[in-house]
């Protein structure tokens, strides 16, 4: 009876259990005067069932407290995470993953490394190497140039990042204005050729297509001091320095989980206008492509492979695989090396675009590029 | 020897005394003082004390020749502890927890008893007698336990089983693990890590050791240490950042916390459970300062299940404090009852 | 070279081959794991080196949680499971209960034939260096006895290893296959390190008689010495396992391995669990021989037998409590690595929700101490001229109570909110004081140094010293007690007056004068007993019943904390297969009562102590013939214990 009611109320309470307890006890024991040969195992047998029964009596007469399910899982936020949480995340942003910032060809959502440089020796043609960034602020904007106490004097393109911004005070808010207004001020050497050093080629960061968000925006500099051993500002105050360069209706939402790129994100996967694709590929940075708004880049030649892609392929030292325009266009994008416009130089054009555009991207590149031809009009946008 | 033991008699004599009077209500209960401070220590003494009257009080029974059998003893020793648990100790003690002590004490007298063969067989014997039931005497004793065993059990049994009134015995968790992070007022802070950004010395730094060097002495007085008043006229940084929080603390704690800040605030007893008693060694003593952060802000409605949060009263802070103010009143907290906020290092 | 000599040489190198060709495994694993970090590493270099041209290795790096080095992944993350068919298979029945039931089991008989080597290594030590011959041959016997017990159990562990896997296997793919993924070579090298082991095992017991004498005795020695290292390691291997989930190290957040088996086997927790589970080991096994002991007492019909198992129980007990004794500090050290590693595991554990467990097991602590002081009373009473000492027990008994009383007393009382309302408040002025650290820690050295004093006693039970300097020793052995009571008391009431984070170091002093009660005075005792007066003979079979059931109790109790640790080790996880790695979404990812699982753990003690005594029973089968032979061989000489070779 002692047994089936302990059986019947494995899980439950059982007030009767002490005396199911003891009347299994007590049976052991008279079995065991009874049954003499067996007496010592039932003795100790009782013993040991009224300890560990005792003790099981113990556990349940306390009150039960039964620990809930866990809570769904939360997401991270960004003011939650640490400084190396944040540089991690920063990283991603610049490079596609962490560890990747030495990797050649890496580069992620901010799409950084198509211009910049960020390690000792290595040349950016297009933009400043940023190593020592921190420091360089400092005298960026001591530099009478930049003209920080009065922005109106400046002489660049743009004067504030927007009208009664001001310029920055200190050398953080030098990098954000750098990401929100570039041309506000450009350093010696990396202007749009022609402009006399007064334009940048970089594009603002926040908007599109990079559209990087405040929280984004801060990581990546925080990665840019933890790299270099340096503590990083508080996160609210390197949001702070952005925002005082881009007016809250300029501020890009922020993005869903999932958008912060992975290494093998696409920059464009065809299904935009080609003149979009030619925007998020960045080509517009560097190349003049007739039809293009914005594409007036001169570190590359001017896009007009209409004509100039069969002219290419039958050159002398032409050494690439290519033997139609089509092909040629192909070949230029996704291994730029294969053959370099003179006076161009070489290994300046980006190599990933065979990974990081679609086919159907691809495709509409090449479409469009090798109906552009020179003296006519350009091809229509699809 | 005898003189030991006599003055132990004397001591016993007067323990049954003072305790019979307890139980029967007839003496109160703090006629003997549990003096505060020296409470736990004293109980135990007491209880030693018992230990050797009741030692004493056997040694010269014995030498009167009156000596109390084995069997007596222990289940008298036992009695008395029990009464003594039950109505000596005030506030009175749970019963879960006299059951405890009850049952440690019932196999601490078994194992006093059954020490050796000698005292085993003494304390056996007045059992085995009625088991035995030669006399005419015991063998009444016997049928009275024939009946009375049966009895006890369904009384036992019917007791367990009938449904009581009493509300339920809860078990509420009083310091649950608090979250790793907690976000007020859109910030969010780190339990581990953050930090108090008042406890900061001259320069500006947090400096657990310089707060510590200020608060009040934990002496019977609580005076202030000398040239650390925060209510002087050039009291500055954490000294003053003590006043304000204690202005905060005056507007809005006292009157459940108290204005000594022992849980005896004007509305404290119309809670049940009753407001934490801070300069209770166990309550922000034994705490960091980010748990009390945590809960100040969330209050009774942010504790965990276990926490029981339904029973609390604590109101949610955050909603009527911004987070410097509460980061303040947990200063003056401190400082007013002069403990150290709890660190790991 | 004279016969002898070449028996030895040849003896010599026959161990060397043997031990070299049962690690043989272990040393062509080894470099594996080594040269499988290296590579990628090398890979990744070249990559990074700085080839513009061409693709680069495409490898990641991740950042360890707990070790913050960046390593290269060289895993798949954690999976994220989910309830289903795939993920969490399952009978009609609770699949946790039944990984419990298996893992309990199986470490309940590991635990046994890992104390147990080391018993008989301690006890034939024993054997070689006492100078009383008879008293060499027992201790001999004995261990041989003990050995025999553990082969049957040693196969059965086994059996209950691969039960267990095949749980993990069935019942939890995706969680066994990520763990697997991760501590391959470990798993590999455990299997393979059983080779060793049993090898060792079966050459130290079946060559027991050939190696009797001389230098083949110390080899043996030195090979019940391999036996136990390898057993011990085979223990680390596994607590690698457990410490990975409690407190993950070598992964990144997502749980991908970064190339360094040092860092997942090394984690916060693996060494305090080591050290805990040997000393657990070895209290427990020597908790189930004191049991068999005690069983064989009592079922003895001749005085010989009674007066044999009464010594082998009391030798047990003796290696048992030696081991005890340092147990809880080692327990607080555990706690305290816990407690580093993530606060929120230690308030969880000691002040959230499995708190009510740690009272039970301090209710289980008192029990095992107060049954220790009972049984060595009882011991007492069989040495003619230890009854000085029996008027003095019931001081002691009351020390025990009191330190037991103290410990057992919860911070958090259960009482009904009427008890509530009459106490004024949630901490009762008195007892609260109780429940907190500061005076359990008096508490528990309390205990423990009125053990040592039983102990004491009980060695010098029915001698007078008759050292030159005896007075002086005796009051210098009273006064260090009394000082020591005082001192640890005192040092718990000062604990309340200062910061918790000095409090928490007052454990040290109080621990130091515990054992250094245990040490010094043990020293002193038998310097001295030398020479000293016997009073009368210790009646080795005249020891009460009692005693008996004390060592039941203490085997019991053993049995019962063990299953206790092992269930708040596995739930203090929470939500967690692997600690903020892998997370249980199985149905079963709450955290049972405290009553079910007091029931559980009842239930795989009351299984594991009825399928032992099969295995004492099997033990048993070839001893029958024994007794008569030894009846009739040597009459009056030293009673020969059931079970020759």
């Amino acid at each position: 009876m002692a047994i089936a009611n302990y059986k019947m109320n494995f899980y439950g309470e059982s007030r009767l259990l002490p005396v199911s307890l003891v009347m299994i006890t007590v049976t052991t024991f008279v079995m065991a005067l009874y049954f003499t040969n067996l007496s010592a195992l039932l003795k100790i047998g009782g013993m040991m069932f009224f300890i560990a029964a005792f003790l099981s009596g113990y556990g349940n007469w306390l009150p039960q407290v039964e620990g809930g399910f866990p809570p769904v899982e939360e997401k991270k936020t960004w003011d939650s995470m640490t400084p190396q949480q944040l540089a991690d995340e920063g990283e991603k942003i610049i490079f596609g993953g962490v560890g990747k910032n030495k990797e050649q060809g890496a580069i992620g959502k901010g799409q950084c490394p198509l211009c910049h440089a960020f390690h000792a020796g290595m040349l950016g043609e297009r933009a400043p190497n940023l190593l020592g960034l921190v420091d360089r602020g400092k005298e960026r904007i001591a530099d009478p140039k930049y003209s920080k106490d009065d922005p109106t004097k400046r002489e660049y393109s743009v004067k504030e990042a927007f009208p009664g911004s001001g310029a920055a005070q200190t050398s953080q808010e030098y990098i954000a204005e750098s990401h929100a207004c570039p041309s506000c001020y450009v350093v010696t050497g990396y202007g749009v050729k022609g402009t006399n050093d007064k334009e940048s080629p970089m594009p603002a960061i926040h908007k599109p297509p990079i559209s990087l968000s405040l929280p984004e925006l801060a990581a990546v500099d925080t990665w840019i001091y933890v790299r270099e051993g340096m503590e990083a500002p508080p996160f609210e105050d390197l949001v702070k320095s952005y925002e005082k360069f881009i007016p809250e209706s300029d501020r890009p939402k922020q993005a869903e989980e999932g958008a912060a790129a992975g290494p093998t994100s696409l920059m464009a996967d065809g299904s935009e206008p080609v003149d979009q694709i030619f925007a998020k590929a960045q080509c517009v940075a560097c190349h003049t492509i007739p039809g293009i708004p914005g594409a007036v880049g001169t570190i590359g030649p001017k896009l007009e492979e209409g004509t100039t892609a069969a002219q290419r392929i039958k050159e002398p030292d032409y050494k690439g695989t290519a033997k139609s325009p089509t092909e040629y266009i192909m070949e230029s994008i996704v291994d730029p090396s294969a053959y370099v416009v003179k006076p161009f130089p070489d290994n300046t054009m980006p190599k990933v675009f065979g990974q990081k555009l679609s086919a159907g991207a691809l495709k509409k590149i090449v479409d469009y590029l090798s109906q552009v031809k020179v003296g006519a009009p350009p091809p229509k946008i699809s | 020897m005898k003189a030991l033991m006599s003055l132990g008699a004397l001591v016993g004599i007067l323990g049954l005394l003072l305790l019979g009077g307890m139980t029967l209500d007839v003496v109160p209960s703090n006629t003997v003082r549990l003096v505060e401070g020296y409470m736990p220590m004293q109980l135990l003494f007491e209880v030693g004390c018992y230990v050797l009257g009741f030692t004493g009080l056997s040694y010269i029974l014995n030498a009167m020749g009156m000596a109390i059998p084995r069997f007596w003893q222990g289940i008298g020793f036992w009695a008395f502890f029990i009464l003594y648990l039950k109505y000596r100790v005030y506030p009175p003690i749970p019963f879960s927890v006299r059951a405890m002590y009850g049952t440690v004490g019932l196999v601490c007298v078994f194992m006093w008893v059954s020490a050796n063969e000698e005292d085993w067989q003494k304390f056996k014997q007045p059992i085995l007698n009625v088991l035995d039931a030669q006399t005419g005497m015991n063998k009444m004793l016997r049928y009275a336990f024939l009946a009375l065993i049966p009895v006890l059990m369904w009384g036992f049994s019917y007791n367990a089983m009938m449904p009581k009134s009493e509300e339920p015995i809860e078990l509420r968790t009083v310091h649950p693990a608090p979250p790793a992070s907690t976000k007020v007022h859109g910030k969010t802070y780190t339990l581990q890590t953050s930090q108090n950004p008042y406890r900061v010395n001259p320069e500006g730094k947090y400096d657990q050791e310089y707060s510590n060097a200020n608060i009040v002495e934990q002496s019977m007085g609580r005076l202030m240490k000398p040239n650390a008043n925060p209510w002087g006229e050039n009291s500055q940084g954490y000294l003053k950042y003590v006043r304000e929080g204690g202005e905060i603390f005056f507007q809005n704690c006292h009157f459940c916390h108290g204005d000594n800040l022992n849980g005896r605030g004007l509305h404290a007893f119309a809670f049940n459970p009753i407001p934490a008693n801070f300069t209770d060694p166990g309550t922000i003593a034994q705490l960091q300062e980010t748990f009390i952060f945590w809960r100040v802000a969330k209050g009774g409605v942010g504790l965990p299940n276990e926490g029981f949060p339904w029973a609390s009263v604590m109101p949610p802070w955050e909603q009527h404090l911004t987070a410097d103010e509460m980061w303040k009143v947990i200063l003056f907290e401190y400082w007013h009852t002069g403990y150290y906020p709890r660190t790991w290092d | 070279m004279g016969l002898v000599a070449r028996k030895k040489l040849f003896s010599i190198m026959a161990l060397g081959a043997m031990v070299g060709l049962l690690l043989l495994p272990i040393v062509m694993a080894l470099p594996s794991p080594a040269i499988g970090e290296e590579a990628p590493a090398v890979e990744a270099g070249q990559a990074g080196g700085g080839q513009k041209e061409g693709e680069g290795e495409k490898v990641e790096k991740g950042r360890d949680v707990y070790y913050k080095t960046e390593g290269i992944v060289a895993g798949a993350p954690a999976p994220k499971t989910t309830d289903g068919p795939a993920d969490y298979p399952r009978y009609n029945f609770e699949s946790r209960v039944l990984i419990w039931f298996a893992n309990q089991q199986h470490l309940y008989y590991g635990s046994f034939v890992l104390a147990v080597p080391i018993f008989c290594m301690i006890i034939e030590f024993m054997g070689v260096v006492t100078k009383d011959k008879a008293l060499a041959k027992k201790y001999d016997q004995l261990a041989y006895d003990f050995i025999k017990i553990s082969l049957t159990a040693y196969s059965l562990t086994a059996v209950l290893g691969g039960i267990l896997i095949f749980t993990f296997l069935t019942l939890y793919p995706a969680f066994f296959s990520y763990l697997s993924s991760i501590f391959r070579p470990v798993m590999h090298i455990y299997a393979l390190m059983f080779v060793a082991e049993s090898g060792t095992l079966y050459i130290y017991y079946y060559g027991w008689d050939k190696m009797k004498e001389g230098f083949l005795k110390w080899i043996h020695l030195s090979m019940s010495v391999i036996l136990n290292i390898i057993g011990t390691l085979l223990m680390f291997l596994a607590n690698s396992w457990i410490g990975f989930m409690m407190s993950p190290a070598g992964v990144d957040e997502q749980g991908r391995f970064l190339g360094n088996i040092w860092h997942v086997i090394h984690t916060a927790l693996w060494n305090p669990l080591n050290l805990h589970r040997i000393l657990g080991n070895m209290a427990f096994g020597g908790g189930v021989v004191a049991a068999y002991a005690a069983y064989k007492f009592l079922a003895s019909k001749t005085d010989e037998e009674r007066a044999h198992y009464d010594w082998m129980g009391y030798i047990a007990m003796a290696l048992g409590v030696a081991f005890l004794i340092p147990l809880p500090f080692a327990g607080y050290w555990l706690m305290r690595e816990v407690y580093a590693y993530r606060q929120q595991m230690g308030i969880t554990l000691m002040g959230g929700l499995l708190a009510w467990l740690f009272i039970i097991q301090a209710t289980m602590i008192g029990i095992l101490f107060l049954s220790t002081n009972y049984y060595l009373w009882q011991a007492m009473g069989r040495m003619r001229g230890a009854e000085k000492y029996q008027r003095y027990i019931k001081y002691l008994v009351f020390l025990l109570a009191c330190g037991y009383m103290v410990f057992i007393t919860p911070h958090t009382m259960v009482m009904t909110p009427a008890e509530l309302k009459a106490m004024g408040g949630q901490q009762h002025p008195v007892l609260g004081n109780y429940g907190v650290m500061s005076a359990k820690n008096g508490g528990i050295n309390v205990i423990i140094t009125t053990t040592v004093l039983s102990f004491v006693w009980y060695m010098r039970g029915n001698k007078v010293s008759t050292v030159s300097w005896a007075k002086f020793g005796n009051i210098f052995m009273g006064v260090f007690f009394a000082c020591a009571y005082v001192n640890i008391i005192w040092l718990a009431i000062y604990g309340y007056y200062i910061p918790a984070n000095v409090r928490v170091g007052l454990s040290v002093p109080q621990v130091a004068t515990t054992l250094s009660c245990l040490f010094f005075m043990f020293a002193l005792n038998s310097v001295m007993m030398r020479g000293a007066k016997q009073m009368g003979p210790i009646e080795w079979g005249k020891i009460s019943a009692r005693s008996q059931y004390a060592l039941i109790m203490l085997a019991t109790a053993f049995t019962w904390m063990m299953g206790l640790m092992g269930y708040i080790r596995s739930s203090v996880r929470l939500f967690w297969h692997v600690n903020e790695i892998m997370r249980d979404n199985s149905p079963w990812a709450y955290t049972h009562t405290v009553g079910f699982a007091a029931n559980m753990i009842s239930a795989n003690v009351l299984f594991f102590w009825i399928s032992i005594l099969f295995v004492f029973w099997l033990g048993s089968l070839t001893a029958k013939k024994a007794p008569v032979e030894a009846k009739v061989g040597v009459p009056g000489a030293v009673p020969q214990p059931a079970g020759s070779h």
